[in-house]
């Protein structure tokens, strides 16, 4: 069986003034269902661009030069703007940085959740919506998913909305879960809690997820598999055991050195 | 990375102090309507702290805890509702003299917006020589720039076009053009990539030894300032929940709220005090 | 939300003063309104009597303070020129500007709130470029210059259209587009930059990673949230409104508001400016109040920090 995500070769360019910039240049990674891959970085490293070329979401003056993302059958580089749409949200939810800022900030929870449903489950009445999303809310941990339903994302607490920004991703039961940076704008003790929510919605629903992230620590506590990028080039791949304890990298080393822990 | 021995200052003991350089004491402070009143909580509930001479202090806590308006007001850019500052014995507050006011500098998060955006480095620093006057006169800007690891070829570039880890440097140069005795670093590495913030850590920790500086370090990340700090303060809503020795603080925390921020750094997850709450 | 009406309406009460007190003072120092009244046979002696009867010639703080108090008592007092009570006359006219005026705002809402958006969604491209010119030009350009180049290219050259005066709904056109140009290039400029600047935010990037349908994330997201500083442009846009009116009614000799205050300014019918300069004032007062009660509909946080 084909796995869940198969990044092959895949090479990104940003046209600038002075003509092309090499942002992503041939990575090779991938992933199953029920694994979580981390992609590691820090700022210029490519691990942003990569995640948004995973749902064809590229910045305008970026573009793929070679290589090609298969994910859940779709073959990403190659399909038209409206198999796109179907693929963003069906097939894979994306969970972005920042405590929320994904919700807008003028509608209901209910509201941005059933919109997401009635896109992608054309056949599902609103009742049905209704349930759904009362349920997605429920598996985000909410006791009272009821009130988080009403709420307005201002009335919420950075660690609510950012759950909320899951149950959005999560709600169709999409087969991939990308979160870019989903954890970094939070506090520590809610950034654990939503580090261990992810672990369980991958555990129990057999998805699979990206995780991107610039720090190396967070990602051993919840992926499988890493790929430490570095300006653009893939500089050590394996399951996360083995890069943690015996990084074959310089930089690997330099990362897991800068970090402070003990 | 072997464990507690290699930890850099935190176990030394930190020096006795002849003077203070900051004695806050019981420091209240609200915020808008209902400041005199007891309407609302108050963004700090009576919190008392002190830095001595080449002391790096920790001041730990996460969104809401207040750290940010103790930093300010030890900076003396707000004032208390309640309570007392003191810097080097002189008292601390939004009205004070410029020559106390250079005495205690503060350096914030993002460098690059306390920047004037078309203003160089040299001409930010001719500004402040010019605000302060003999004070300033003891180092030339391209010693200056030496001190905090830039090369003097920055000195005409603008803001934007300096990366985050030199605006950070610079804004660590400009305050200590001032000869402050306090430091005051608002989460100075928390927008910067993990090896840029283990130099700028590095840096603090040089000027401290080397140019006496003592700092007030604000942060939320507990493993940073276990690397950093000698002393560390815990706040939670506006109170002081703990205090003490950094080492002993993070290896036998004796409040609840501190072993949960303990447990909740990245590779710490599996030493959980308490498992997942439902809120 | 009671303290909200409160602020209001005192707001719009100090609104009012500074209006009519400002009017009030400019329009007495241009002189006696009586000769001109009397026409040109008028004798020195009966210029006098008349003045005296009209309580013209007591002090002007007392003359001040009485149409202060008549205006608290509802009282817009009785036109010099036409002996009649301001209220009526102005109530003949209101309907005509009212047509013209929100007949106008329409054009201007419709028009520049989706030239607005087309120019932020394909920005750079050639409605963008479009709009970016015309709303410069609109901005720029005195209503009157328009008025009178649409009368010569669609009324006289073409023939399209008639030039003016109230005849049939469609003599309402020139008139009216020309009135709405200026809010139209106001509406559709702070359209584009209020909508490239929500386009921008992470709640619409994510909503686009949701797979929603464009034209969806448009409406219902990025134009609702940037649908507060078009609102306060359009509320502001009701005074520059009734100003333009006054400039399109004489142009096309329109039977509203304008041309009854251009009729009183030259027959220096004090108490009838006055009338007509309270009645805009309410307007203007009473549409910001709408726009800032939208406020809250739109924004729950605006809502709360209200209620």
């Amino acid at each position: 069986m084909a796995p869940l995500l198969e990044i092959d070769d895949l090479t990104i360019e940003a046209a600038t003034g002075e003509g092309p910039i090499t942002l992503l240049d041939g990575l090779t990674v991938s992933m199953d269902a029920g694994q979580v891959l981390g992609l590691i970085g820090e700022s210029g490293s490519g691990k942003t661009t990569t995640a948004r070329a995973m749902i064809g979401m590229l910045e305008s003056n970026l573009s793929v030069r070679r290589g090609s993302i298969r994910l859940a059958g779709t073959e990403i580089t190659a399909a038209r703007p409206r198999e796109l749409r179907a693929v963003r949200g069906r097939d894979v939810g994306f969970v972005f940085q920042g405590a929320g800022s994904s919700l807008d900030p003028l509608l209901r929870v209910d509201h941005q959740l059933d919109e997401v449903i009635r896109r992608h489950r054309r056949d599902v009445d609103r009742s049905r919506r209704r349930t759904m999303t009362l349920e997605a809310l429920a598996s985000m941990g909410f006791a009272d998913p009821e009130h988080v339903a009403r709420s307005y994302p201002h009335q919420l607490s950075g660690g609510m909305r950012q759950r909320v920004s899951i149950a959005l991703a999560m709600v169709v039961r999409p087969k991939m879960l990308i979160a870019d940076e989903a954890t970094s704008a939070l506090d520590v003790t809610t950034q654990k809690e939503v580090v261990q929510l992810l672990t369980r919605l991958v555990a129990e629903n057999g998805v699979g997820m990206v995780f991107v992230t610039h720090d190396l620590v967070l990602a051993e506590e919840i992926c499988t598999s890493v790929a430490v990028l570095r300006r653009g080039r893939l500089v050590e791949y394996g399951p996360v055991e083995r890069i943690m304890t015996d990084p074959q990298a310089e930089y690997t080393r330099e990362l897991l050195a800068a970090v402070p822990r003990w | 990375m072997s464990a507690i021995t290699d930890a850099p200052r935190a176990g030394a003991a930190a020096p006795a102090p002849p003077g203070r350089v900051l004695e806050i004491d019981r420091l209240t402070i609200r915020y808008g309507r209902g400041r005199t009143t007891a309407h609302a909580r108050p963004a700090v509930d009576g919190v008392s702290l002190h830095v001595a001479p080449h002391e790096i202090v920790g001041v730990v806590g996460e969104s809401g805890s207040g750290k940010t308006s103790v930093a300010m007001a030890a900076a003396g850019l707000l004032d208390a509702t309640e309570g007392s500052i003191t810097a080097n014995g002189r008292p601390v507050s939004t009205r004070m003299p410029r020559s106390d006011r250079a005495n205690v500098q503060m350096v914030f998060q993002d460098p690059v917006a306390s920047f004037d955006p078309r203003q160089s480095v040299r001409a930010g620093l001719r500004e402040l020589r010019r605000l302060h006057g003999a004070r300033t006169r003891w180092i030339a800007d391209e010693e200056l720039l030496d001190r905090v690891g830039l090369s003097a070829q920055l000195l005409p570039r603008l803001p934007h076009q300096l990366s985050g880890g030199q605006a950070q440097r610079v804004s660590i140069a400009r305050a200590l053009l001032l000869r402050p005795a306090l430091l005051i670093a608002d989460e100075p590495t928390s927008a910067l990539d993990v090896s840029v913030q283990a130099q700028i850590l590095d840096l603090l920790r040089t000027l401290c030894d080397a140019e006496g500086l003592s700092v007030l370090f604000i942060s939320h990340d507990l493993a940073v300032v276990r690397e950093l700090c000698h002393r560390v303060y815990v706040l939670l809503h506006g109170e002081l929940v703990e205090q003490g020795d950094t080492i002993r603080v993070m290896s036998s925390p004796r409040h609840a709220y501190t072993a949960r921020l303990i447990s909740a750094i990245p590779g710490h997850y599996s030493s959980d005090p308490h498992p997942l709450e439902t809120p | 939300m009671i303290r909200l009406l409160v602020t209001r309406v005192l707001l719009g009460i100090v609104t009012l003063l500074i209006a009519v007190t400002v009017t009030f003072f400019v329009v007495h120092a241009s002189g006696n309104p009586v000769a001109q009244i009397l026409g040109d046979s008028a004798t020195p002696g009966r210029v006098a009597e008349v003045t005296h009867q009209l309580g013209l010639d007591r002090p002007l703080y007392e003359q001040y303070l009485e149409f202060l108090g008549q205006l608290a008592r509802g009282d817009l007092g009785v036109s010099l020129r036409y002996n009649e009570p301001n209220a009526e006359l102005v109530l003949q006219r209101m309907p005509a500007t009212a047509e013209l005026a929100a007949s106008a705002l329409l054009i201007a809402l419709v028009l520049g709130v989706t030239l607005g958006c087309v120019a932020a969604v394909r920005e750079g491209g050639a409605v963008d470029r479009v709009v970016t010119a015309v709303s410069a030009i609109g901005t720029s350009a005195p209503v009157f210059w328009f008025g009178l180049m649409g009368i010569l290219v669609f009324a006289v050259l073409l023939g399209w259209l008639p030039a003016g005066q109230m005849q049939s709904p469609i003599s309402l056109v020139l008139p009216a587009s020309t009135l709405s140009l200026l809010p139209l290039a106001q509406v559709a400029r702070l359209t584009r930059s209020a909508m490239s600047e929500t386009l921008r935010m992470p709640f619409v990037v994510a909503a686009n990673a949701r797979g929603l349908a464009p034209l969806r994330v448009i409406v219902n997201h990025a134009l609702r949230n940037s649908a507060i500083p078009v609102l306060t442009i359009f509320g502001l846009q009701t005074g520059l409104l009734l100003s333009g009116a006054v400039t399109v009614e004489y142009v096309f000799a329109w039977p509203g508001l304008g041309t009854l205050a251009t009729d009183a300014v030259q027959g220096r019918d004090f108490s009838l400016v006055q009338a007509v300069v309270v009645v805009g004032v309410v307007v203007f007062v009473l549409v910001n109040f709408v726009v800032d009660l939208l406020y809250t509909i739109i924004d729950p946080r605006i809502r709360e920090s209200r209620a």
